[in-house]
């Protein structure tokens, strides 16, 4: 702990959705969900 | 020193039907672990967040309340020893409409450093808070939420 507060800034968010891990994972990372939320941005990475 | 809790989340509602989810024991039974406030909610009233099997989860008093905008609680844990004798908290919860969505912001602060009151809550809210968003969208609290846990 004392190792993370000296090493910055940090930001922490916790949330808890009712869904499987799989569809969480595909959500945050698949170009047709994340259009959906993140301000129409998609991520490039293979 | 003091320790804070921030938590931020916004909530396709509005702030009349955010504000009574947060304080009405119809509704807070539903996502709050069956807890309910027993309060009359005016400034300087007691205020304790019961527990469903009938002890008094935490205490303390309202300090503000600027429905359905604002309100400040004056708050102490009650059933566990350690919490309790930090003594007493404030938890400010302001509520905004931008846009389809209420933004719900929960500050929880302590006068004191490191406290266990604060890292308790900060493990409490994002699961009560969860809920209350999936409850209010969709009209089905989080299963985990929906009675105290032994």
């Amino acid at each position: 702990m004392m190792e993370d507060r000296m090493s910055g800034t940090r930001f922490v968010y916790v949330t808890y959705i009712r869904t499987t891990a799989e569809e969480l994972w595909d959500a945050l990372t698949k170009p047709e969900f994340t259009r959906d939320y993140w301000a129409g941005t998609t991520q490039e990475s293979d | 020193m003091n320790t804070t809790f921030v938590y931020v989340t916004f909530i396709r509602t509005t702030q009349e039907k955010l504000w009574d989810a947060l304080t009405r024991p119809e509704f807070t039974r539903a996502y709050w672990y069956g807890a309910w406030h027993d309060t009359d909610w005016q400034r300087g009233s007691s205020w304790k967040l019961m527990i469903p099997d009938g002890r008094v989860g935490d205490s303390g008093e309202i300090l503000e309340i600027e429905k359905p905008h604002r309100l400040v609680l004056k708050w102490k844990n009650e059933f566990r020893s350690e919490l309790r004798e930090e003594g007493y908290s404030r938890c400010t919860l302001e509520l905004e409409a931008q846009g389809e969505t209420v933004k719900l912001t929960v500050t929880h602060s302590i006068e004191r450093e490191d406290s266990k009151f604060i890292e308790g809550v900060s493990g409490g809210w994002p699961r009560i808070l969860s809920s209350l968003k999936s409850f209010l969208e969709t009209g089905k609290a989080h299963e985990a939420t929906t009675t105290w846990p032994k």
